[in-house]
């Protein structure tokens, strides 16, 4: 058993650009699985337990993370080999959306301290900058009379809208009683209300202030009101347990992949082509990476176990004979004197503990993997899926456990397919298209795996329309659209949705196909007819 | 030198935006100005803190508005316009007016858009001009109160008033000459005024019977002097004046009864029993028992002088009014209930409006709350403090209140079939916005036209139009096949604007919903113009009454006198021509009186003075 009772968990929908925090802090944070207990997340660093701990009350302290309570679900955690001091990996910047984000875990913690952005953690942004703003800079400039703090303040906060949940915009815990929700709202609402600059020239900035404003007094409605917050917490719990799989699938419109399990779904932040992370040929000119068996970097893991041998060679070829790179990169975690000597041995004791974990790994594995198949048994979908992609992750070359993840996600999909249709309506009832885009590829892509064809084309359909309503690119919307399509052929406006999109993009044939197949269907179609005519 | 320059320009910036707020009531207005940071009711020249919304026009063309308009109501009912908030906003053809043409003694006749006009001795006014009068009368109180012109004021209004009030109340605003920097809800001005520079942090209602509407409130205070209107409810045809009408009711049936005359056939009559039932009714939250004489109300058919005579006990006029009581509560309960929240979670009661002193309101509140109501704050005056600290709030540089209102009715479109669809529910904090989608309702429909209203009516036509536009431009499609998104925007100043676009063209079309008073802009501004040039001549009326009285105080003094300087001083030739003199400057005054210009008059007054001076010696020397 694991003898910390810690079980951090990322604040979901943590925008890390907006902490104050450094790589070391970030490398923590995306090994956090809300699973891992201190000396876990240890071994998936590579850093000491004593570090791990401190860094954990340093991201507490900034909101960043909470620990799970009471009640939840979590498998046992397996006896850990004894963790060895090492230096900690190098940061590297995502390009993903943070696993925070894609992959809250299951249930929410009640121990969050205050995670406002507007306040808490601006203090400490003063001490420390943070790595870059998550707005366009450039709007620092726009007129308006304000000075430069306000108008970061109100950047700040509207970057962090679409991905809040309603307690972390007004920075309370999630069981904060009605007192201090309504406490928190108007200490936020005298900040960001118009009012507060009344006859002032706001320029670009009084649209967001409104915006700001509706969102916080939304947030306040909302909780302020038991039934509303009880189907409000409803909801997030629903999203909470569905998106702890949420990240299985390949992306829409290809097939799953072996080796490849991992899906960007976010329709507004398109998938990389080639992602710069851990690809081997980047590796080589990077700095040492230990593979990381946490899942919940899914792009870490899933890339190292598409190749996973080319990558193990490549790395323990730098780890052990190469040591050149990375000290301007990692400045921190080196000394500054005698940067040489100390990085081949840094690199020598990494490897060392790399080959001794392979072994306690494969242990670990298989624990996992009797985990998932007891979360299956008593339909813990979330948990049985989690539990094998841990597996897969400390056992990349581990076919069989690769395979039972794909088919367990496919399950779990199927299985939540009707909460992701919940979601999405919540969500579109209340404005947030992106989500619901999301929930409602989701439940589509469960609709189908359970041969529910024509549920599965209506659902694509609703997540195309959210898409565009959201402002996606036309290529995600057309790509929806087609699934609609293959899912269910037979519906002529599926197939007329889909010629429009492919005309936005500048697919003349490929929109006339689709229109020649509808009025296949329906000979008289007047819209087919002339859409036809528009289209020649 | 330059820095008390640089110190007077601040200060008459400051002075510049000096924010007056105005309580514009049905049967009493009262402005309040923020002085020291304590609210502070400016009373009028009669040294009243409130003044009666009355308005009038005597025979001899002259305007009246207040106390002397109220007193002179009965020998000029015709001419004597109350209580026209009741009618601000409505248009012709509503219920509203109909009801008020049966029982009004002025003459209300139909606009040009729809809307209502007064006629006023053979001069139409509209409804906003007739409150500008009022609204001109409360500016000039403060102006005279600060000494120095206010341009800049907060006016409150029912809470459950719809866009159209208040937009007309804004232009009645426009046409006084004010910038009307904020409307505000008369329950939440109250609210501000009862927790102003208290640290109040409490779940209250505000009850609010003034004389013509009832609304009643629930707002959260706390963090610091954030006000949040949780919920608004009300009705803006349930006042003091409902209650009067029960009382005259009672008298015209007792009347009919015993003399077989309809008293309300006769305006004069009706105007005098107006009278008499408020008197009675306001001395019955004092005493038990009222006496309601009036002597020769009508004459019979037979020419003889009818005396109406009537004993009113308050348990009488409980009884006449009870389900008007009734229906306070019942809108109460309609208010919790829409706030979420229960009668235990209501900390205070703040009660408004006049009405509110009547001991059996008090009763029925203090029943329904469970709790005795608050009484730290004067029912009359309160929501004119509220809204001068709300317009000091927005203007000052301290901004430590904040205001938070609702919008007390849905917003939304009129659907196929006469059908509204709420788009912004009612009790929606501003600033806010939403959005639908819908779709077209016949094949190869290329627009649709977007009726934006606003109501609580599922029923469209019960709702109040508050504009429309067309989106043009559709794609040809079967019904139901084109998907329009509609999105309804309220900003902080309560502007609704309205987008509508195709979601498969992005064509798009906005507007920004300007509610109809039922004025023009243009009209507005020769009204206001119009306003502007009365009250010209109003200061110049005023500038000659008192050069006037001056000259005639002294021509009487001087008249006075004058056998006595003759028959001292007659004699000698110094005498005869002082008298003379004296003959002469009085001829001179008496003629720049007549000619009616002030300045004339006051250079006769100087020389007036100068005899007077001059008779004084000689009569004080013998």
């Amino acid at each position: 058993m694991d003898e910390s009772p810690r079980r951090p968990t990322p604040r979901p929908g943590l925008d890390w650009r907006t902490l104050p925090i450094g790589p070391k802090e970030a490398f923590v944070l995306s090994r956090l699985d809300g699973l891992a207990g201190v000396s876990q997340i240890a071994i998936t660093t590579g850093l000491g337990e004593g570090d791990v701990e401190e860094i954990l009350d340093r991201l507490e302290s900034l909101g960043a993370v909470s620990f799970r309570h009471e009640g939840y679900r979590s498998p046992p955690a397996i006896a850990p080999p004894p963790p060895s001091p090492a230096p900690p990996s190098p940061p590297r910047a995502s390009p993903y959306p943070s696993p925070s984000i894609s992959a809250p875990p299951p249930h929410s913690s009640a121990s969050s301290p205050p995670a406002n952005p507007a306040s808490a953690s601006r203090d400490s942004i003063l001490d420390l900058k943070p790595r870059a703003p998550a707005y366009d800079v450039s709007l620092l400039d726009e007129p308006a009379d304000l000075d430069r703090a306000t108008k970061e303040k109100i950047l700040e906060l509207e970057a962090l809208l679409p991905r809040a949940t309603h307690y972390e915009l007004l920075g309370v815990p999630e069981d904060a009683e009605k007192a201090a929700i309504k406490r928190a709202y108007f200490t936020l609402i005298q900040q960001f209300h118009t009012d507060r600059f009344y006859g002032k020239n706001l320029g670009i900035f009084r649209s967001k202030l409104e915006r700001i404003s509706s969102a916080l007094t939304k947030a306040q409605d909302t909780l302020s009101r038991a039934k509303t917050r009880a189907e409000y917490d409803q909801y997030l719990a629903s999203r909470r347990e569905t998106h702890g799989v949420r990240d299985s699938l390949p992306p829409t419109g290809a097939p799953p992949r072996s080796g490849d399990a991992d899906s960007s779904d976010n329709p507004s932040i398109p998938r990389a082509p080639a992602a710069p992370a851990f690809e081997p040929a980047e590796l080589a000119g990077s700095v040492p990476t230990i593979p990381s068996p946490s899942h919940a970097s899914e792009v870490n893991s899933e890339r190292i176990s598409a190749d996973p041998i080319t990558g193990r060679r490549l790395l323990a070829r730098k780890l052990g004979f190469r040591s050149g790179e990375g000290r301007s990169e990692n400045p921190s975690s080196l000394p500054p004197s005698d940067p040489e000597t100390t990085r081949e041995r840094v690199a020598r004791e990494l490897k060392d503990r790399f080959d001794a974990r392979a072994e306690s790994q494969a242990s670990a594995a298989a624990y996992y993997v009797s985990m998932a198949n007891s979360a299956r048994e008593s339909k813990d979908y979330p948990s049985y899926v989690n539990a094998l992609r841990i597996a897969a992750s400390l056992a990349p070359d581990d076919v069989a456990i690769r395979d039972a993840l794909t088919q367990a996600s496919i399950e779990a999909d199927r299985e939540l397919a009707d909460k992701f249709v919940q979601q999405a309506q919540y969500e579109q009832r209340d404005g947030y298209y992106e989500r619901a885009a999301r929930s409602y590829e989701r439940a589509a892509r469960g609709k189908e795996s359970a041969g529910l064809l024509a549920d599965a084309a209506r659902y694509y359909r609703e997540a195309a329309i959210c898409a565009a309503k959201e402002g996606a690119s036309l290529k995600k919307v057309a790509e929806l659209a087609r699934r609609a399509v293959a899912a269910n052929g037979k519906k002529v406006e599926y197939r007329l949705d889909l010629a429009r999109a492919y005309e936005k993009l500048g697919m003349r044939s490929s929109a006339q196909g689709e229109v020649q197949r509808a009025l296949e269907l329906e000979p008289d179609n007047e819209v087919a007819r002339a859409l036809q005519k528009q289209l020649r | 030198m330059l820095r008390s320059q640089r110190e007077s320009a601040e200060a008459e910036k400051d002075h510049m935006e000096r924010v007056i707020g105005i309580d514009l009531g049905t049967t009493n207005s009262c402005v309040a100005i923020l002085e020291q940071q304590t609210p502070t009711v400016v009373p009028n020249r009669g040294g009243y803190k409130t003044t009666p919304s009355i308005v009038a026009v005597t025979e001899a063309g002259k305007r009246l508005v207040g106390h002397i308009a109220k007193r002179q109501a009965i020998t000029n009912a015709e001419n004597t316009v109350y209580a026209a908030k009741r009618l601000i906003g409505r248009k012709w053809d509503s219920p509203q007016v109909k009801n008020a043409l049966m029982t009004t003694s002025y003459n209300i006749v139909e606009g040009p858009h729809d809307d209502v006009r007064i006629e006023l001795r053979n001069k139409t006014y509209s409804i906003p001009e007739i409150s500008s009068m009022i609204l001109q009368e409360m500016k000039m109180v403060a102006e005279e109160y600060l000494s120095e012109p206010v341009t800049k004021a907060v006016i409150t209004v029912p809470a459950y008033f719809n866009d159209n009030q208040r937009q007309a109340t804004k232009d009645a605003g426009a046409i006084a000459g004010l910038d009307v920097i904020r409307i505000i809800n008369e329950p939440t001005a109250a609210a501000l005024a009862y927790g102003f520079g208290k640290n109040v942090d409490a779940t209250v209602a505000v009850f609010d019977l003034g004389g013509g509407t009832f609304d009643i409130s629930i707002l959260e205070i706390g963090g610091q002097g954030v006000f949040k209107v949780i919920a608004t409810t009300g009705d803006t045809f349930l006042g003091g004046e409902d209650f009067d009408a029960r009382i005259i009711d009672w008298l015209v049936d007792g009347f009919r009864a015993e003399h077989g005359i309809d008293l309300r056939e006769d305006r004069m009559a009706l105007q005098r029993l107006r009278d008499a039932a408020e008197k009675a009714k306001c001395e019955l939250s004092a005493v038990h028992e009222a006496e309601i004489n009036l002597p020769f109300i009508i004459s019979a058919a037979s020419n003889e002088a009818l005396h109406l005579q009537a004993s009113l006990t308050r348990a009488k006029l409980e009884e006449l009014t009870e389900d008007l009581i009734e229906r306070c509560i019942e809108i109460s309960k309609q208010a919790l209930e829409d706030a979420q929240l229960g009668i235990e979670e209501i900390e205070d009661v703040i009660l408004v409006g006049g009405m509110t002193r009547m001991p059996a309101i008090q009763r029925a509140v203090q029943d329904f709350f469970r709790r005795a109501p608050n009484r730290s704050v004067h029912p009359d005056e309160v929501v004119a403090m509220g809204a001068a600290i709300q317009g000091a709030a927005l203007i000052e540089d301290k901004r430590e209140m904040l205001l938070l209102d609702v919008t007390p009715h849905a917003l939304g479109i009129m659907t196929f079939g006469s059908h509204f669809e709420e788009l912004i529910p009612m009790n929606t904090t501003v600033p806010t916005s939403m959005s639908k989608t819908f779709t077209t309702s016949r094949d190869n429909q290329t627009a649709v036209k977007i009726i934006v209203m606003q109501g609580d009516s599922k029923n469209a036509e019960d709702n109040e139009l508050l504009g429309e536009f067309i989106l043009t431009g559709l794609r040809r499609a079967a019904k139901g096949q084109v998907e329009i998104e509609v999105t309804f925007e309220i900003n902080t100043d309560g502007i609704v604007s309205v987008d509508a676009r195709d979601l498969e063209t992005g064509q798009a079309q906005s507007i920004q919903v300007t509610a109809s008073s039922g004025l023009t802009p243009d009209e507005v501004r020769r009204m206001a113009s119009d306003a502007s040039e009365f009250m010209l001549e109003r200061k110049a009326d005023d500038a000659y009454e008192s050069a006037k009285q001056r000259a005639e105080t002294l021509i009487a003094s001087i008249d006075g006198m004058m056998a006595e300087v003759e028959r001292s001083v007659g004699g000698a030739d110094f005498g005869r021509d002082a008298v003379e003199k004296g003959r002469r400057a009085l001829d001179a005054a008496r003629a720049a009186v007549q000619s009616r210009d002030a300045e004339a008059i006051l250079e006769q007054v100087q020389r007036l003075e100068r005899t007077e001076r001059m008779f004084r010696g000689v009569v004080g020397g013998t």
